[in-house]
């Protein structure tokens, strides 16, 4: 898994790719606990390149809705693979995350 | 460690194993080795997907919260029935029966919605059967089942 990010004024591009699964979630939570102290609240996770996004990556998207909800930010989901879009609606995810499909969108709507 | 066992005259009974050490690091290969398993016994791409997320959601179960850190391994064995296809999952961790994990209510809002207790719950909707037995030396064999994904012979 790899972790590229683009900073702009109001918002926060993370972009993951390759698998994330019960090893390699921890470092997304750190990218995202990082931003998350630093008090950005407007974070889009651009996921095209999200190979494989297991339980333990779901886990990990809700504890950083959980954490960003009460301060008025949110994040954001955009442009997920099939089979990750997938995966999100089994999990009962899109109710929880706004998902876009591309990251213009995504960002456009903050 | 790779095995292909088969009785001659029927593809039924090959069956593809593979053993790893009970650690996370090891879901790849899992991942990988069911993924070309079932392409060979010419499961549907998608299904192959679905096979392989609710095995990693187990194995991961087991090496987590079954073995917690103490030395073991996970067999995995992939096994063609008719038009069905199966996942083995054996292991040598406390007893643990999937079946019996109460669902997720995914009707809660996020704020009483828990991070967890996903894994099991993909896992059974992403095959259509999942089958449980406590081994009678210790361990539990959990057979992941997906059905009509095969042109059966």
């Amino acid at each position: 898994m790899e972790i590229t990010t683009r900073d702009y004024k109001r918002s926060n591009v993370i972009r993951v790719t390759g698998r994330v699964d019960a090893s390699t979630y921890s470092q997304l939570e750190e990218k995202l606990n990082e931003y998350i102290e630093n008090g950005q609240a407007h974070l889009v996770l651009e996921m095209d390149g999200t190979e494989y996004l297991s339980s333990a990556g779901v886990r990990v998207l809700i504890s950083a809705q959980k954490a960003l909800k009460p301060r008025g930010g949110r994040l954001a989901l955009s442009q997920p693979s099939a089979r990750v879009r997938d995966v999100l609606d089994l999990a009962g995810l899109e109710v929880l995350f706004p998902i876009y499909d591309t990251t213009v969108a995504a960002l456009a709507s903050e | 460690m790779d095995q292909v066992t088969s009785a001659p005259g029927t593809g039924d009974f090959a069956q593809a194993e593979l053993t790893v050490p009970a650690d996370v690091r090891y879901l790849v290969i899992i991942r990988r080795f069911i993924h070309e398993a079932a392409q060979v016994l010419g499961a549907a791409t998608k299904s192959i997907d679905d096979l392989v997320q609710a095995a990693d959601e187990l194995a991961t179960n087991a090496i987590l919260h079954g073995y917690r850190g103490q030395l073991g391994w996970i067999e995995v064995a992939v096994r063609p029935a008719g038009g069905d296809l199966l996942v083995i999952l054996r292991d040598q961790a406390p007893p643990f029966d999937p079946r019996l994990v109460p669902e997720p209510d995914l009707s809660l809002p996020l704020e009483r919605r828990p991070v967890g207790g996903l894994g099991v719950y993909l896992s059974r909707i992403l095959t259509d059967e999942i089958r449980y037995h406590a081994l009678p030396a210790g361990g539990n064999e959990v057979i992941l089942v997906k059905r009509g994904v095969r042109a059966a012979k």
